[in-house]
């Protein structure tokens, strides 16, 4: 899809007030003051490591650094990590 | 609970080796492999905890991915069992004794009777016994409100009477009236006084009609006046202005001395003596029906069962019983006694 057309569609989605992380695969991030993140909607695990974690979603990378990172809980669906967290960058 | 579920479905803590973890990784979410705690032990090392079931499901994708695979613990029931596998039936043990007990719940295991002093607590109960209530009957077939209208029907000296169930206890409450029945009279305004009809030594005294000539903790003698059957009023300067005839009642009790005597005859005391030999034993039931009492076979003529009640709640009984069984030789002796007057035994 070029890159009209999903700016068509997300001008759409948009206007009809539909969900984007359902129609347009935006990731759903949430935290927990800086000790926890949940981060559903994603495309899997590119890099792992204690100080920065990289999650692949659809129309972005989700680069998380902190220290002593641990992933709690990974599923198909949502991953929950742990750990002191200082940045949050969309690559 | 979701430890809870994780420990009885059992899990493994196991160390990834490899260049291309994080694909392993994504290939185990991928198919729906559940992962948690995973951990950076060191470059290209991690520790990660699996489910029992999915770790079947692993070698393919380690296999494609060449990661290597070490398991540092395990845990879970699974383990558990398979360590201690007489101990494999236990939680079944346990949810059945819970089952049991929440079963035994639904069934009466005690009568209580309270307030009554007059009516005996046999007779209660066989009134209750007609409406099919006895011990161990189910709950659900009792009626309060038909057994207390039952035994207020049967017991004419009954004023109140409450049936309740407490957990596993039926309760029954009951208030006798005072008086009892009182018969009906024309009272034809003569006087009537009341009279000791034996000597007795007063403990309770209530006046209901008349004037009080005694009063409590007096001895009184047959034919002693009790309560005169007038009742006088006086005007305000204390003076008797007019004395009324009444039919004098009251309600009094006295302890009264029966002598008596009896003459003796020759007869035997069975007497009694200990021996040396001694056992004992534990008693175990549930409900009516003996689980367990074995006891030593000994000439004994006399067992003394002590027998206690397992209490696990306030006002709840259960049915579980355990005791203990004393059993002690005994010898038996016979001892004549002779004739003797009645003098020479005062």
């Amino acid at each position: 899809m070029g890159k009209r057309m999903e700016q068509a569609a997300e001008n759409i989605i948009t206007s009809l007030d539909l969900p984007q992380d359902l129609f347009l695969g935006y990731p759903c991030i949430s935290f927990n003051g800086n000790r926890e993140v949940y981060v559903s909607n994603h495309r899997g695990l590119l890099i792992y490591e204690t100080e920065m974690i990289v999650i692949l979603t659809k129309p972005f990378q989700l680069k998380i650094c902190g220290r002593n990172l641990l992933i709690e809980a990974y599923s198909k669906e949502e991953i929950h990590i742990k750990g002191y967290i200082f940045s949050v960058e969309f690559c | 609970m979701e430890r809870l579920f994780r420990w009885l479905r059992g899990y493994i803590n196991v160390r990834l080796y490899g260049h291309q973890i994080n694909r392993f990784i994504n290939l185990c979410s991928r198919n729906g492999i559940h992962l948690w705690n995973i951990s950076h032990d060191l470059k290209h090392i991690i520790r990660v905890n699996f489910h029992l079931r999915d770790f079947y499901l692993l070698k393919p994708f380690l296999r494609k991915t060449k990661t290597k695979l070490r398991i540092m613990s395990r845990h879970g029931f699974p383990f558990w069992c398979h360590r201690h596998p007489y101990l494999k039936w236990f939680p079944v043990l346990c949810l059945i004794l819970i089952c049991a007990f929440f079963y035994s719940r639904t069934f009466v295991w005690s009568i209580e009777v309270h307030g009554n002093d007059k009516i005996a607590e046999y007779e209660l109960l066989e009134v209750l016994k007609t409406q099919q209530v006895t011990v161990g009957c189910k709950k659900n077939i009792i009626d309060c409100a038909t057994l207390e209208y039952e035994i207020r029907n049967n017991f004419v000296d009954i004023g109140w009477v409450s049936v309740y169930m407490n957990q596993t206890k039926l309760c029954v409450e009951v208030r006798e009236s005072l008086y009892g029945q009182q018969e009906e009279y024309i009272y034809d305004g003569k006087r009537y006084d009341l009279v000791a009809n034996k000597d007795a030594y007063i403990h309770t005294f209530v006046t209901r009609f008349g004037t009080a000539v005694t009063e409590i903790g007096t001895h009184v003698n047959q034919g002693d006046l009790l309560i005169k059957g007038t009742f006088d009023i006086f005007d305000d300067s204390g003076t008797i202005k007019q004395t009324q005839n009444v039919r004098a009642e009251g309600f009094i009790l006295g302890d009264v001395v029966y002598d008596f005597s009896f003459p003796i005859t020759e007869f035997e005391i069975m007497g009694s003596k200990l021996a040396g030999n001694y056992s004992e034993a534990t008693l175990y039931r549930i409900g009516y029906e003996k689980l367990k009492e074995y006891i030593e076979i000994l000439e004994a003529n006399e067992v003394l069962i002590l027998d206690k009640r397992v209490m696990l709640k306030k006002n709840e009984k259960n049915v579980v019983f355990y005791g203990k069984i004393y059993a002690r030789e005994q010898i038996g002796t016979n001892i004549l006694v002779e004739e003797v007057s009645e003098n020479e035994f005062k």
